[in-house]
């Protein structure tokens, strides 16, 4: 069974899931037909036969950092945009946000739990490929698998310059360094956003006695520096990348006090009964990386990150 | 005066009764001098004119071309200074400033916007380029205590001991002349400041003579050449050879005579730029110049010159040919004396060679001693003589070779040739070292004088005459003696009776002399043969012989008769000794050939000075007489003379 999708090239996600519903009211039959060939689509297998098949590759994604821009480009949005062209497909843009975003992938929605993930209700497939710079954090090795590596990262603490908060003298060990940051947050704010790969419950925040503060879900990641900057705290989790693109933004106002995690690395995330699809991924990837295709796009958009990483991008 | 002076006038005759031809020949080389010197002289003057005008002319476009120049140089660093000011204020170095000033590390976040800066000095330096080449040689950040923060480019690296304390030096964008080497830099330092605070210097070291040549020399066939200097030598900073001048001269080709340099200062900048026409290469620059006029007074000195060597040339050639006449007759003169000569050396080569052939071959000895008795040269023979060969005889003396004594002998003789002046003749009995026997040489010793009276030594010729002088001894001894008895023979018997006869007559002293004769000799020879007979002869001899005293001599008279001389003997001794002689005669036995042995008889007879003869003569007849009567008397007997 075919269907049918729009050649949009950017396609925002509805607003929120009341807005579709009234949609529904507003159109029962169309909401229907819709709702048939959705959900019809949950039990069907969605590798790499038949995106081909498809003739489109619907790449989930959420505005952050400069991995997609929300401006229609971004690092990520170039990889996948290439990846479409290898596997002879038409590309897709599906926004997501990191709530809902494993569901739209998998059909399946997912969360962090206290020992690995939490499967919830079913949702609609809306995309087959997620590449928004995502770390690849254990618990979500549970719900979806990871391409190889795309992009280096790690946590940090990013503070206010004015903050009563010192950055630490590195000691040359990573978990030494950690540990010290640690050490100097008792009783200071830290901002940190739950699900994500800033979920102070991956790094243990709570000994830390600082004062942890968890925004609504509407705040997106790369909204967080904007937050510190705004006094809502004195600092916040932040992964590398996009703390060294808002130094570099707000210069003079922002400092790096350590790092709150050891060296993580982001991928692309697959449906797991898309196996095919993730072994063309990575062979694309590996090829952009040996004829410096890739290497020019990372430096477009994190020409900072590029030097910093300098060994994790060498061939 | 002095070409004039080289005419010759002597043979007046001979050039009237020249051909115009000839003479136009003749004398043109003379008056043609004269006018060329006035060519000359006008090309000189015109050109003076032309040059002082066009030199006036280069000047001022010497001077347009610098102005046009020094201009674009102005303009070109001023780009620079705005690169440095540009870099400056990008926003990097204040993230870098005040992310560092907040305390973070290099390790967390500090080192992205240094890399950030770097990335903006790399930038810099790889998009700045003039004609391919690298227009940034380095750009530099030192931090104010002398800390290499950012150092990019292709001379990145090199010491910044110099550098740092130039840049404590000044408050404000500086401009620097650097020396390394044969090359110039310009070296542009810039202060940064960040909060008012001095945090470091950037500095920028530009490639100056990329700039000079691609810049300033656009054109490839300019024949003007430009160098830059800077105005202010407390802005220099030498890095390498102190000892080079500060002037870098951009003519990579070369730089070639220098005129005198046009300089102006570059606008805004520190710099002076200098400009000459290159004197390298380019007939218009020589044309130009003063070497032109000195060149065509040369020129009019040579062609002078050339006239005079020209008219000599051709005298000194007719001598030539004169003297190579001669040349040619002396040579072929001398090609004759030269083969005469050859044929000469040939027949003396050939005249040794014979001489040697002959030296080798004769049988006699032949050396040449020099007058201090060293051999200078000797035959075959005469080696075999020494038992050596001529090279070990050459150079050494009879004393190496002989014992003392005969060396002194030859020594003796040697001197004596020499003192006498004429050969000397001598006789010596040696032994040859080479197979030990002997010879009895006659040794002729004659001096030999070179052409020039000197004498040059000895020549010595030996003949072997061993052979000779036994010959002689037996001639002399035939003809004294007979040969089948070895009795003196008639001939010797009278000539020493007659001696003897002059003696006992001038002592008065008495002679006797026996007239002996065998008895029946031819019976004997008819018997027994002549060669018996001869037997009996030599015994009757031996007889004779041992019988006589020491004094008395005995000669076979002939056939079978011998006579013995008694001298001072009286008739009466001298019978008595006939008596025993023929006893001894008959007593004694002849051995025949045949082993036989027969006895004869004798028959003597017995005369005696002064009683019966006094000539020799006639006292051998009176014996013979006395023989004869004691034939008669029946032989075997003695009969005294009556």
């Amino acid at each position: 069974m075919s269907r049918k999708h729009f050649p949009v090239k950017y396609a925002n996600k509805p607003s929120t899931r009341n807005g579709l519903f009234r949609s529904l009211q507003t159109h029962f039959f169309l909401y229907s037909i819709l709702s048939l060939l959705c959900f019809s689509s949950v039990s069907y297998s969605q590798d790499l036969p038949e995106i081909q098949k498809a003739g489109v590759l619907r790449h989930l994604g959420i505005p952050y950092a400069n991995f997609v821009t929300g401006s229609g480009d971004g690092l990520s949005i170039e990889l996948i945009k290439g990846f479409a062209t290898s596997i002879g497909v038409e590309y897709i843009y599906i926004a997501s946000d990191w709530g809902t975003i494993f569901g739209d992938l998998t059909g399946r929605h997912a969360r962090r739990g206290a020992e690995g993930a939490i499967l919830l209700e079913k949702t609609e497939i809306r995309g087959d490929i997620i590449e928004t710079g995502m770390t690849m954090l254990p618990w979500r090795r549970n719900v979806i698998i990871f391409s190889e590596p795309t992009f280096p990262s790690s946590v940090w603490l990013l503070a206010h310059a004015d903050a009563n908060l010192q950055p630490i003298k590195p000691s040359g060990s990573i978990e030494s360094d950690i540990i010290a940051v640690k050490n100097s947050l008792n009783g200071h704010t830290v901002l940190a956003l739950k699900n994500t790969c800033l979920d102070p419950f991956l790094y243990h925040m709570a000994e830390t006695k600082a004062q942890i503060i968890l925004p609504n879900d509407k705040l997106q990641l790369n909204e967080l520096a904007p937050a510190v900057l705004a006094r809502e705290a004195e600092s916040t989790l932040l992964d590398a990348p996009d703390a060294l693109i808002a130094l570099q933004k707000w210069p003079g106002q922002l400092k790096v006090i350590g790092p709150v995690s050891s060296a993580q690395v982001m991928g692309a995330g697959f449906r797991k009964d898309s196996p095919q699809l993730l072994k063309a991924f990575n062979r694309y990837l590996k090829k952009s990386k040996s004829d410096g295709s890739y290497n020019r796009m990372v430096k477009k958009y994190y020409p900072s990150v590029f030097s910093y990483y300098a060994d994790f991008f060498k061939n | 005066m002095r070409i004039f002076s080289r005419i010759d006038f002597t043979d007046a005759e001979s050039i009237l009764t020249e051909s115009p031809y000839t003479m136009i020949e003749r004398f043109l080389p003379y008056i043609a001098g004269p006018f060329l010197l006035i060519y000359l002289l006008l090309l000189i003057g015109s050109s003076y004119m032309s040059q002082q005008s066009l030199r006036l002319a280069s000047d001022n476009a010497l001077l347009i071309n610098l102005e046009k120049r020094a201009s674009t140089f102005s303009y070109f660093h001023s780009e620079r200074e705005n690169d440095l000011l540009n870099l400056a204020r990008d926003q990097t170095f204040s993230v870098f400033f005040s992310n560092r000033s907040l305390g973070m590390s290099m390790e967390y976040g500090l080192r992205s916007s240094l890399l950030s800066m770097e990335e903006k000095f790399q930038a810099i330096v790889s998009d700045r380029t003039l004609n391919n080449a690298p227009l940034y040689l380095r750009l530099l950040f030192l931090e104010h205590n002398g800390n290499t923060l950012i150092d990019v480019g292709s001379a990145r690296g090199r010491s910044n001991q110099g550098l740092h304390k130039k840049a404590l030096s000044i408050n404000r964008l500086t401009t620097f002349m650097i020396r390394d080497g044969d090359e110039n830099h310009t070296l542009l330092i810039l202060p940064y400041f960040y909060k008012n605070k001095r945090m470091g210097s950037i500095f920028a070291e530009v490639n100056q003579d990329e700039v000079v040549h691609y810049l300033i020399h656009n054109q490839p066939k300019e024949k003007i050449q430009y160098s830059i200097t800077i105005s202010n030598p407390a802005h220099i900073i030498t890095q390498q050879t102190p000892e080079k001048p500060v002037e870098k001269n951009s003519n990579r080709a070369g730089t070639g005579s220098v005129s005198n340099p046009t300089t102006i200062p570059v606008p805004g900048t520190p710099f002076i730029l200098a400009a000459w026409y290159s004197q390298k290469g380019g007939i218009g620059i020589f044309l130009t110049s003063r070497w032109y006029l000195f060149s065509l007074v040369v020129l009019t000195l040579l062609a002078l010159c050339s006239i005079i060597i020209r008219n000599r040339t051709r005298t000194q050639t007719l001598l030539l040919r004169q003297q190579a006449t001669e040349a040619d007759r002396q040579r072929s003169t001398a090609q004759k004396k030269n083969r005469l000569l050859k044929e000469e050396v040939q027949k003396r080569q050939n005249s040794e060679a014979l001489l040697r052939t002959v030296l080798e071959t004769i049988p006699d000895l032949v050396w040449l001693k020099n007058p201090d008795g060293v051999y200078l040269s000797c035959n075959p023979k005469f080696e075999r003589f020494f038992g050596a060969s001529q090279k070990e005889i050459i150079g050494k003396t009879d004393y190496d070779f002989v014992d003392k004594e005969l060396a002194d002998f030859f020594r003796k003789h040697d001197i004596a040739a020499m003192n006498a002046g004429s050969p000397l003749i001598n006789e010596e009995s040696v032994t040859f070292a080479s197979d030990g026997h002997k010879e009895l040489l006659e040794t002729i010793k004659s001096p030999v004088w070179h052409s020039t009276g000197e004498l040059i030594g000895v020549l010595g010729i030996a003949r072997d005459i061993t052979a000779r002088k036994l010959a002689e001894e037996e001639a002399r001894y035939l003809s004294s003696h007979d040969p089948l008895t070895g009795l003196y023979n008639r001939r010797i018997l009278e000539n020493r009776l007659v001696e003897e006869i002059e003696r006992a007559e001038r002592y008065q002293h008495p002679l006797s002399i026996f007239m002996v004769d065998l008895d029946h000799f031819k019976v004997v020879n008819d018997t027994y043969g002549h060669q018996n007979g001869d037997l009996a002869l030599i015994h009757l001899a031996k007889i004779l012989k041992k019988t006589i005293r020491k004094t008395d001599y005995v000669a076979r008279y002939g056939g079978e008769e011998f006579v013995v001389v008694l001298p001072e003997t009286p008739l009466s001794q001298g019978t008595e000794m006939a008596e025993r002689l023929c006893e001894a005669i008959r007593t004694s036995s002849v051995p025949l050939a045949n082993s036989k042995r027969i006895h004869l008889t004798a028959s003597i007879g017995v005369a005696c000075f002064p009683e019966h003869n006094c000539s020799g003569e006639g006292l051998i007849g009176s014996a013979d007489a006395a023989m004869y009567s004691a034939k008669l008397a029946g032989r075997n007997q003695v009969k005294q003379s009556e």
